[in-house]
């Protein structure tokens, strides 16, 4: 377990040599394939106790921790070298006003003073070389370490994706098993695909016809104007209401 | 997007097409929901979701529906036709041929609606096709 931390891809790599050429996403669908073939209806319980899933999900357990662990060395190993590129940027200055120093020393005819500033110039330089080799040093392990976690976020997609293939074909014969159940609880049978192509088509059919009719359907033309005005009709009915209140009387 | 959101969201949705669905959740070790297509008659189309698709399928044949003589005749022809099906392909459960499409659980509801309308047309068209290999 403590070399899994070291090394969350040595396991994944000497799975890979193991396997074959072709790479480990090929060994996880060989297994799934072995599974099928055996006719197998517990497919996640068979991989996962076949050297898949559990060590799969282990390894992405330490590839996570890994991972975690590199950014945090990378964020301190960030910070030391900011600090030391600021040191050596610091020095490079004290270096350049030396420089000046010991030119205007020179120009002065002052040699003793270009002497002693000459020797001082020596010890910052000497400085700025230790300086530059740990900044040196520092983006080496930068990038060594950027390498890691890169390499690591591979591995990591990798065996999720691999995980993936496993979860899904599990997943999808439980949820035809789900579906199949489902059918049986309500006493009713899926139907075959014939029978349901007929069912379809004599909807189909139907709905043709239905599209016949409202196509033969054709809107009402205007009802013929009664021979007798409005007016005149409402003449006619007056006399009658006239004539059925004077009876009433 | 979780089951019951996908049921609630296609439950109210309506396509440009005047497409509706009727979404039924079914319990079990695995959610699935079983989608029908109102406006088109076709197949319920069920979808289930892992931890990095929905996957939609349709339910085609079993089997016992394929003619024996036919069958590698039939098995060759579905490989032969399944780049040309629009978004989805083939695959068998068990002794069950389905036809499905996967999307990233990532998808919006847009994409959902637009597999389940592509994959109940294919389907469709899939069992007219395939008549002849069947009893």
């Amino acid at each position: 377990m403590s070399d899994d931390k070291q090394d969350p891809n040595k396991d994944n790599k000497s799975e890979g040599k193991s396997d074959n050429k072709a790479g480990v996403g090929k060994n996880i669908l060989e297994k799934i394939m072995n599974v099928i073939r055996e006719d197998s209806r517990a497919l996640s319980e068979a991989v996962m106790d076949s050297r898949g899933t559990r060590i799969h999900e282990r390894q992405i357990e330490v590839a996570k921790d890994s991972i975690k662990q590199a950014k945090r060395a990378i964020t301190d190993e960030l910070a030391k070298e900011l600090q030391s590129s600021r040191k050596l940027k610091i020095i490079n200055e004290r270096v350049d006003q030396q420089e000046q120093r010991i030119i205007d020393a020179l120009s002065q005819d002052d040699e003793a003073l270009a002497f002693e500033l000459a020797t001082e110039m020596v010890e910052l330089e000497q400085d700025r070389d230790t300086e530059a080799a740990i900044l040196r040093s520092h983006e080496l392990h930068l990038g060594h370490l950027t390498r890691q976690m890169e390499q690591t976020e591979r591995t990591l997609m990798e065996l999720e994706r691999q995980l993936a293939m496993v979860q899904t074909t599990a997943d999808i014969q439980k949820a035809t098993d789900v579906i199949t159940q489902s059918f049986a609880k309500a006493d009713a049978k899926m139907l075959s695909a014939k029978r349901s192509l007929e069912r379809i088509r004599r909807k189909q059919q139907q709905i043709d016809q239905q599209y016949e009719v409202d196509e033969g359907w054709e809107e009402p033309k205007e009802l013929p104007a009664s021979k007798k005005s409005i007016a005149d009709q409402a003449k006619d009915g007056a006399a009658d209401v006239l004539k059925r209140i004077i009876d009433k009387d | 997007m979780n089951t019951e959101d996908l049921a609630i969201k296609l439950s109210q949705h309506r396509t440009a097409e005047g497409f509706t669905f009727d979404c039924q959740r079914i319990s079990g070790e695995v959610e699935v929901l079983q989608v029908e297509m109102n406006g088109f008659d076709g197949f319920p189309v069920f979808i289930t979701q892992t931890q990095f698709q929905i996957i939609c399928i349709v339910y085609l044949w079993t089997e016992d529906e394929i003619k024996t003589d036919r069958r590698t005749e039939m098995l060759e022809m579905m490989l032969d036709t399944s780049i040309s099906i629009p978004l989805s392909s083939y695959a068998r459960v068990g002794d069950r041929y389905v036809l499905f499409g996967a999307l990233s659980v990532r998808s919006d509801l847009e994409k959902v609606v637009e597999e389940v309308v592509m994959l109940n047309e294919n389907a469709v068209d899939v069992v007219s096709a395939m008549e002849d290999f069947l009893v």
